[in-house]
């Protein structure tokens, strides 16, 4: 899949395993150099005091290498000497060499040392060992390393050799690397590294053979596989790319964390966001007790006296912060192409209490004075539209995107009610989402786009969000359809050769810097909107945007964000790039648009 | 019982708050203390939600002075006056000025969303949010959006007096909570914050007069510091102003400075898992002063099952099978940087750990024979007594204390006696097993008082900090008849550190609280 001749390699994508925060990558600046991270102290890789950089030695010295990588392992090759690294959903990798030994050099990318470091308030130079805090070899064989933050690392020698140079300076480690040495006779080294946070290492049943363990990784993934619908024609090895990069970011319970969820990236910004978990249910179409297990897992965090969610959630705890309630357009659509009864009256019991507070938070606490469960929002956060230009006049903003996500969780919540017995409730819902999608439509449709209010003045703004509101599908009158299906096909604006730009091409604002959705083409926004119009019986333009963005996927791998242009079409400027590598949109690969890619591929492409 | 502490030194905090007014080139900053709160782009530690304090007269920032007390912080300007207190209630500052404007400034923040709300300005800044609201005084604030920033202008909140009068509260609060109201007037707030911190001050050991700045100094701080964790107990921070971090060993020291059960018991028990394993030490200590005559059982049982846990976890984890004497795996665990016992090269046997184990079992082995469990009792000071007489079996050659690598066999490099610098300086865990005292043989432990008496105070080593167990071996060189030397050495500890004005490290205070009590 990955590899040095390969069509994709791993500078942007990282190579993972589901349930392991253990992540290998290709270093931007010095390509054909692997490194190995783990993701779970938080930290990205441009500032981190715990990457390894990863050599291959032959004859005592570092050699290049060429490297290839599935599901099933990673390996490098010089010549016919080999090393090859599997990771396991064990809280442990197998690295395993013929002909070569492997050395693991701990790095820091940390471009100042922390404020609080001793070493800057006493003139030290921190040094590329400083995450070491000590090393042990253990009474029952194996050595064990302390990183402070970074937890532990165990390391077990099954064949060859293992040794480790870590010199202490009087004050701190200078440096660490762990070397595997092929044995002398068989040419072949096989060992084993546990990270863990405590004491203890993470139980880990037996050591199998290396070929089992890449066998069982491969069986793992074809079988998280299955959990998807066939995309279009033409895009089935995108897809394999994309399910993968799923699968890879799918972390297991761990601190904070109590069921599995998709984290975004693992080199870096390592956490699980609350609306993303429901993006990725909309693709899961042949697992849809998975899907729904991915609608509801937020609600495990729910604040019990307002009923919010949070935004985020790290192995550290929940991150401050609100994100748009998403989690009814995600049931809704699934509902409409999967069928009705995949909610079991127990579960319907269960969640439906929750559904209703989560509804109830946004209707209390965001509750603006325009009555009829008309929200305002605090942050362009809670709308999923960080940086549109909708949000140039400011906040407290009544915004018809949360609104019409709020519109389609009611209705989720009437289906669960009526799926618990609640016929009463269930009614009462569908008239309060009827009464706000009237609102929606009566109070912020202008004659050409839905318009966020702020302190009662409607804002100029020629944001893609501004369209959105197209999720409500049939709700809204024909006429409304047509002029957003219109708006969004013409030439020249919102529609461009990738799929739809977040911000108009004529507008003075639209930027492809660092920026999110104020004029680069985005996987959400495509998947919303592409997925809106199919609601809305708008099949043939909602195909057309979504194949725009698929192919720009398929050509340019699973990345969040595209400037669909290198200069600006309204003044012929040149465009800045984004800077590379950074946590922007535009660079990693990552779950969030691997799931936007499956939902169109598999549901609004087919037709 | 007032107490004005030096704001350059020590930020103006309470227990219980999370605001603190800190002192930064010659002007106050709003602050909060140090949360771990977990964030998508990681930053390193620091104080949060800096906002500089300005005082205006007709709009132009004008100079003032502050002073503070335990309990107030007034700023003083021409025109006017400003005080401040803490309102633990209602999670905010009280604020009143006459006379003045005051400005909040977030100028050094980056990422901050604000909002004007109905109730005042709404800032979230570095892992706060503050809420200002003004009972009387007129608000300005912008709380403008700048799409290319992601967040809100630089928030700036400047309030002007009305009637010559500013009545301001500044919440620290999550969202979706309710503003809780007022119940109580500024000098209410004043006199509880002064009240709780005399009670608190009241737990301390009792010292003579003269070292009353001492014992002032480290009280606030210990009391600043005071942290309230997630199983609802206190301990005693290392620095709340910028950091969450907290050492178990830390408590142990830290309960050395109260006079009372229940302190020292909280202490010990917030953080019960201590290295290297100092509870025993201190558990010692509440015993021999009498501390634990009347305590309740439960806590006193709570306190033994600690304990028992902590030596099961070194008996399992750092001791050999069948071995008597356990060892330090990392150097981390002395609790030191630069440990002279890992010299010898990890795993080690070291003394001081040996020492600090000896205590450990002998309060095991008193706890249990109060409970009435002879044999359990006996099995305790059976291990104790193993352990020591391994220790001079095995780490003592006749003139010192040593450490051995647990699988070369290999000794520690003998201590220099002038280190040529404080960067390789080891530290004196040779002699620590001076707290043993009349446990040891009479030669044994006149060598080590001997030594320690030679040593003296260890080079101050700015990487590690100070060595927070000389401060014991001097208590232990007093209880082992050395009374004249040990109040000599103390005194001169006590005079090197005070000399620097202040102490702002609450554990190390703490010990020489402790000194000052035991061994002057």
């Amino acid at each position: 899949m990955f590899g040095t001749y390969e069509k994709f390699d791993l500078v942007r994508a990282p190579y993972a395993r589901r349930g392991s925060v253990i992540y290998l990558y290709e270093d931007f600046n010095k390509r054909g150099l692997l490194r190995l991270g783990m993701h779970k102290s938080g930290d990205m890789i441009s500032g981190t005091d715990f990457l390894f950089d990863v050599a291959m030695i032959k004859n005592g010295a570092a050699v290049p290498y060429t490297y290839f990588a599935d599901a099933g392992s990673l390996k490098l090759s010089s010549g016919d000497a080999y090393i090859e690294f599997a990771i396991t959903d064990r809280r442990h990798l197998r690295v395993r060499g013929r002909g070569a030994g492997a050395r693991l050099t701990l790095i820091s990318t940390n471009p100042l040392p922390p404020a609080q470091s001793p070493e800057a308030e006493n003139g030290f130079e921190p040094t590329p060992g400083r995450a070491l805090r000590g090393i042990y070899s253990k009474p029952s064989g194996g050595v064990e390393a302390d990183f402070g933050k970074y937890g532990r690392v165990f390391i077990k020698a099954l064949a060859g050799a293992f040794h480790y140079e870590a010199p202490y300076s009087g004050y701190h480690y200078g440096s660490l690397s762990y070397n595997f040495l092929p044995d002398v006779v068989t040419g072949v080294f096989d060992a084993a590294l546990h990270e863990y946070d405590g004491e203890d290492i993470y139980p880990y049943g037996r050591y199998e053979p290396f070929e089992q363990l890449v066998a069982d990784n491969i069986a793992d993934f074809e079988s998280f596989k299955s959990n998807y619908s066939p995309v279009a024609h033409g895009y089935e090895e995108t897809a394999n790319y994309a399910v993968w990069t799923i699968w890879s970011h799918r972390v297991d319970p761990r601190g904070y964390i109590k069921s599995p969820v998709m984290i975004l990236h693992h080199q870096w910004a390592i956490v699980a966001a609350s609306w993303q978990q429901s993006y990725n249910a909309m693709p899961m179409r042949r697992n849809l007790k998975e899907a729904w297990r991915q609608i509801c897992t937020m609600f495990e965090y729910q604040d019990e006296r307002t009923g919010r969610l949070p935004g985020m959630i790290a192995y550290s705890g929940a991150v401050a912060g609100l994100q748009p309630p998403f989690q009814g357009f995600a049931l809704e659509f699934l509902l409409r192409n999967a069928g009705d009864d995949f909610v079991p009256r127990e579960e319907c019991k269960k969640m439906y209490p929750k559904f209703a507070k989560w509804v109830n938070y946004w209707t209390t606490y965001r509750a603006s004075n325009l009555g009829g469960d008309v929200t305002e929002i605090q942050s362009p956060h809670e709308s999923g539209w960080d940086d549109a230009s909708n949000f140039k006049d400011g906040f407290p903003a009544s915004d018809p995107n949360t609104m019409a996500f709020l519109v389609l969780l009611m209705e989720c919540t009437a289906r669960l009610a009526r799926g618990a017995g609640m016929r009463k409730e269930s009614m009462e819902w569908l008239v309060r989402a009827d009464r706000m999608t009237k609102k929606i439509v009566d109070d912020f449709w202008d004659g050409e786009k839905f318009a966020t209010n702020v302190k009662g003045q409607p804002v100029d703004s020629m944001s893609l969000a501004c369209y959105q509101p197209i999720i409500l599908g049939k709700r809204l009158p024909k006429k409304i359809i047509d002029k957003v299906a219109e708006r969004l096909m013409a030439p020249g604006e919102w529609l461009t050769e990738i799929g739809l730009a977040s911000e108009s091409m004529k507008s003075p604002l639209v930027t492809f810097g660092i920026s999110f959705v104020c004029g680069r083409v985005v996987a959400p926004q495509n998947m919303i909107i592409s997925v809106g119009l199919q609601a809305a019986g708008k099949h043939k333009e909602a195909a057309e945007i979504a194949r725009r963005y698929c192919d720009q996927v398929k050509k340019e791998g699973v990345i969040l964000g595209f400037a669909p242009y290198d200069h600006f079409p309204l003044t012929g400027e040149p465009a800045p790039d984004q800077p590379r590598p950074f946590a922007t949109d535009g660079w990693p690969w990552n779950s969030w648009s691997a799931n936007c890619f499956m939902t169109m591929a598999s549901s609004v492409l087919t037709e | 019982m007032t107490y004005k502490p030096k704001l350059t030194a020590a930020p103006f905090g309470r227990r219980d708050s999370r605001h603190m007014l800190i002192s930064r080139e010659g002007a106050l900053w709003l602050s909060l203390a140090a949360e771990g709160a977990p964030s998508m782009i990681p930053t390193a530690p620091r104080p949060a939600g800096l906002l500089e304090i300005s005082v205006l007269v007709k709009g132009v920032p004008t100079p003032y002075t502050y002073s503070a007390t335990e309990s107030v912080v007034e700023l003083k300007a021409p025109g006017g006056v400003a005080r401040i207190t803490h309102d633990c209630a209602m999670r905010a500052l009280r604020v009143e000025a006459e006379g003045i404007s005051l400005r909040f400034d977030g100028k050094i923040a980056a990422g901050v969303s604000s909002l004007n709300t109905a109730d005042g300005p709404v800032i979230n800044i570095g892992g706060g949010r503050y809420v200002f609201v003004s009972k009387r005084g007129k608000v300005k604030f912008d709380d403008s959006w700048v799409l290319a920033s992601f967040g809100s202008v630089t928030p700036v909140v400047d309030v002007e007096p009305v009637g010559g009068i500013i009545e301001l509260t500044i919440y620290e609060l999550p969202g979706d909570t309710a503003l809780p109201a007022a119940a109580k007037t500024f000098e209410q707030c004043a006199a509880d914050n002064s009240a709780e911190y005399s009670a608190f001050a009241k737990k301390i050991v009792r010292l003579p007069e003269k070292f009353s700045k001492l014992r002032g100094d480290v009280t606030y701080s210990l009391w600043l510091n005071s942290k309230k964790l997630e199983n609802g107990r206190y301990c005693i921070a290392e620095n709340r102003s910028s950091s969450t971090a907290a050492s178990a060993h830390g408590q142990a020291i830290a309960s050395l400075a109260f006079r009372d059960f229940d302190t020292a018991f909280e202490l010990l028990t917030s953080l019960p898992e201590s290295s290297p394993p100092l509870h025993g030490l201190a558990v010692m200590r509440m015993i021999d002063d009498g501390m634990l005559d009347g305590a309740p059982v439960a806590k006193l049982r709570e306190l033994y099952f600690a304990l028992e846990k902590t030596a099961k976890w070194w008996r399992e984890n750092r001791t050999l099978p069948g071995a008597a004497l356990s060892y330090y795996a990392y150097r981390f665990e002395t609790g030191h940087w630069n440990p002279a016992s890992f010299t010898a090269g990890a795993p080690v046997l070291a003394p001081d750990l040996n020492a600090y184990l000896v205590l450990l079992y002998e309060a095991l082995s008193q706890f249990a024979a109060n409970f009435g469990d002879a044999e359990t009792s006996d099995k305790y000071a059976a291990a104790a007594k193993a352990r020591l007489d391994a220790m001079l079996d095995t780490l003592w050659d006749g003139e010192r204390f040593f450490a051995v690598n647990v699988y070369s066999g290999e000794r520690e490099i003998p201590k220099l006696s002038k280190p040529e610098s404080s960067r390789y300086a080891p530290l004196g865990q040779s002699e620590t097993p001076v707290i043993l005292g009349e446990r040891l043989p009479k030669h044994v432990l006149s060598k080590l008082a001997e030594t320690v008496i030679e040593a003296g105070a260890p080079e101050t080593n700015p990487r590690s900090g100070p060595d927070l167990e000389y401060p014991l071996r001097i208590i232990a060189l007093a209880a082992a008849g050395e009374r004249k030397k040990a109040k000599a050495l103390a005194l001169g500890e006590i005079e090197r550190v005070t000399a620097e004005n202040v102490v702002t490290d609450p554990i190390y205070g703490a010990a020489l609280l402790a000194l000052a009590a035991k061994a002057i």
